[in-house]
């Protein structure tokens, strides 16, 4: 019976990558006094934050068995153009409608390239997010706006007793899309045709509507990353997503998503996105030369993968022989 | 009719864009705006070919632009340390050629996406450059540098020479080896390849190397051109290179395409930003402007061939 279980819960896909952050963070909690502060907790939950909100959307994306690398330009673009409303003065409630708005434009003109034009997601996101970062600037006329409303920023640096209003909202939308990915058609639609595209296509489902709504929910993620990313600077800059083109996609493989399509979810997503954020608090705790942080992710990354492939070959060549 | 049905639709594009932007500004068409143009193309020129083969294998390597910036670190700061500059010009090819091999090594044996891979090979060779020169450029200057970028040799400019030796090079490997043969093959029907006893984890090192050895003498001519070592100068570029590669109708997952096509798709990024430029426009609307035709332009290439195989499906 007990191992029975231990068996399943092995193959729950973030596994590992859940062993390898409790470790992580035993270690670092014993040899390191500053991490097992309740402060660092709380810094590291909200530098988190905009993490998980861009991957658990790209994650839909990854399912299909596609990418989405218009991500970053799209958190940028829609941040910009939210700061530019609010200095417009338009209300908070609205900002945030406009946002779902236009990330799901975006989405459906990625969807529309990718399903219908029939584009590799590589080429059609890409060519995307090309466009989409020129739009950002000509939106900023290369300015950066600062001093935003403090209604505003109040969802990127306020505190509802201890806790970061930034993490409580992080929280909502990963709540919202754990359960849009997992508990509806939709959501199993999308794992169905990651699993098989033609299998999907003989089940009778619409394959362009999946695709549509997998390249929505990545995008309307962006936009909520952006928003979030403009509350807690208090400032919009056109070039502010272009840091977060590998993390993402990291965060979600990390976290038991296949890049090859149809296994992973939102849960082991945001285990990866956290795990990455302690991984560069650690290396800011111990004093790592910035220069020195991008090798240490990829190698954390390389390794991460490199362990899951060498499973997956492993599990193959016992179900053929 | 038909020798002219085979032009790429970038060619026409080509044509279209030189009339557009000869009639907006009157500097536009000269022989030095043009050889400008080219002498600018060179290096991405060369990173591109390297790109279209590793893309026509069905891979993608994403580490091309940090590749190239390392070499440029790396050449002239063994310059500074004392080493030779011809000595440490091959030290350097060969370096990425195995960074390359890495690179293949990982997709190859372990079945690891490609994407994930070579971005994990940009983080780290970024923070090795960084590190090398603490995050500043590093200037080693020798008259050698001046000589590569503006000299030339029989009234051809030495960086075209070296765009089209580079060019012999990689068209003679996919057109005339059986190494060339398997790239294609890997990106048409990957179980035939192995099933037919080709070792495809030693095809798929020798293709990432390939595209490692011509990052590295593209990181040489980018030395010459920029004479110093600057860790992030070729951030970038790989996207460039996957732009030009698609653009010149190489497809990602059918192994076909070829890399006079991906020539063209450099020359088309390349007299596009240089036209914005001489005409004129905001700079802050070139990323949008080029974004938009490189979209545009792959979704007709797109389009006509599924009309083409939907043609030949007919027939």
């Amino acid at each position: 019976m007990m191992n029975g279980s231990m068996k399943q819960l092995k193959q729950w896909r973030p596994f590992y990558s859940t062993v390898g952050l409790l470790v992580f963070a035993l270690i670092a909690a014993v040899t390191i006094s500053d991490f097992r502060t309740f402060d660092n907790l709380i810094t590291i939950l909200r530098q988190s934050c905009v993490l998980v909100v861009l991957s658990i959307g790209l994650t839909s994306v990854l399912i299909t068995g596609g990418i989405d690398l218009s991500v970053p330009a799209t958190a940028g673009l829609i941040g910009c153009i939210c700061a530019q409303f609010l200095k417009m003065g338009m209300p908070i409630f609205w900002v945030f409608i406009a946002v779902i708005l236009l990330g799901a434009l975006i989405g459906v003109i990625n969807g529309v390239l990718v399903s219908i034009i029939r584009l590799p997601s590589f080429v059609a996101t890409y060519a995307v997010n090309w466009v989409v970062s020129g739009l950002s600037m000509i939106v900023m006329n290369g300015a950066v706006i600062y001093d935003l409303p403090e209604g505003f920023t109040w969802f990127g640096t306020g505190y509802v007793g201890p806790v970061p209003v930034i993490v409580l909202f992080t929280l909502v939308v990963v709540c919202i899309f754990w359960f849009l990915q997992s508990r509806t058609t939709i959501g199993r639609n999308i794992y169905l045709y990651g699993n098989g595209p033609t299998a999907a296509k003989y089940a009778g489902m619409s394959i362009p509507k999946t695709v549509i709504m997998a390249f929505i929910f990545s995008s309307v993620t962006a936009g909520l990353a952006g928003l979030l990313m403009v509350a807690r600077l208090n400032a919009a800059d056109a070039a502010m997503g272009n840091a977060y083109l590998l993390e993402p996609i990291a965060a979600s493989v990390i976290g038991g998503t296949s890049m090859l399509g149809g296994e992973g979810g939102v849960i082991g997503t945001v285990i990866g996105a956290v795990l990455l954020t302690i991984i560069v608090n650690v290396m800011n705790l111990l004093g790592l030369s910035s220069f020195a942080q991008p090798m240490v992710v990829g190698l954390v990354i390389l390794s991460i993968v490199l362990f899951d492939s060498y499973t997956r070959i492993r599990s193959q060549n016992k179900v053929t022989i | 009719m038909e020798k002219f049905k085979k032009i790429p639709p970038v060619g026409w594009m080509l044509l279209v864009m030189i009339l557009i932007f000869s009639m907006f500004s009157e500097h536009y068409f000269s022989l030095s705006n043009f050889v400008n143009v080219l002498l600018q193309a060179s290096p991405l020129m060369i990173l591109a070919l390297g790109q279209t083969l590793v893309i026509l294998s069905e891979g993608i390597d994403m580490s091309l632009g940090a590749q190239v910036s390392f070499a440029t670190v790396f050449w002239v700061f063994s310059y500074g340390s004392g080493m030779p500059l011809g000595l440490g010009a091959i030290l350097t090819v060969v370096l990425l050629t195995v960074i390359g091999g890495i690179n293949g090594f990982f997709v190859g044996k372990f079945n690891m996406p490609p994407f994930i891979v070579t971005l994990a090979m940009m983080n780290i060779l970024n923070s090795i450059s960084l590190q090398i020169t603490s995050g500043a450029s590093i200037y080693n200057y020798s008259p050698i540098f001046t000589f590569i970028s503006s000299g030339s040799l029989l009234f051809i400019p030495i960086p075209l020479l070296l765009v089209f030796v580079m060019f012999l090079l990689s068209w003679k490997v996919l057109h005339n080896t059986r190494f060339g043969s398997t790239i294609r093959g890997l990106g048409g029907n990957k179980e035939s390849l192995s099933v037919a006893g080709i070792n495809i984890t030693k095809v798929q090192v020798k293709v990432y190397a390939f595209a490692g050895f011509l990052a590295g003498v593209c990181g040489l001519l980018t030395t010459c051109r920029v004479e110093s070592g600057q860790p992030i100068v070729a951030s970038g570029w790989e996207f460039d290179a996957v732009a030009a590669t698609l653009l010149g109708g190489t497809s990602f997952y059918d192994g076909r395409g070829d890399l006079s096509g991906t020539i063209f798709g450099v020359l088309l990024i390349k007299i596009l930003q240089n036209g914005l430029n001489v005409s004129g426009v905001n700079t802050m609307y070139h990323n949008a402007i080029i974004g938009f035709v490189v979209l545009v332009a792959i979704v007709v290439d797109a389009l006509l061939k599924r009309e083409q195989n939907r043609y030949q499906e007919i027939r």
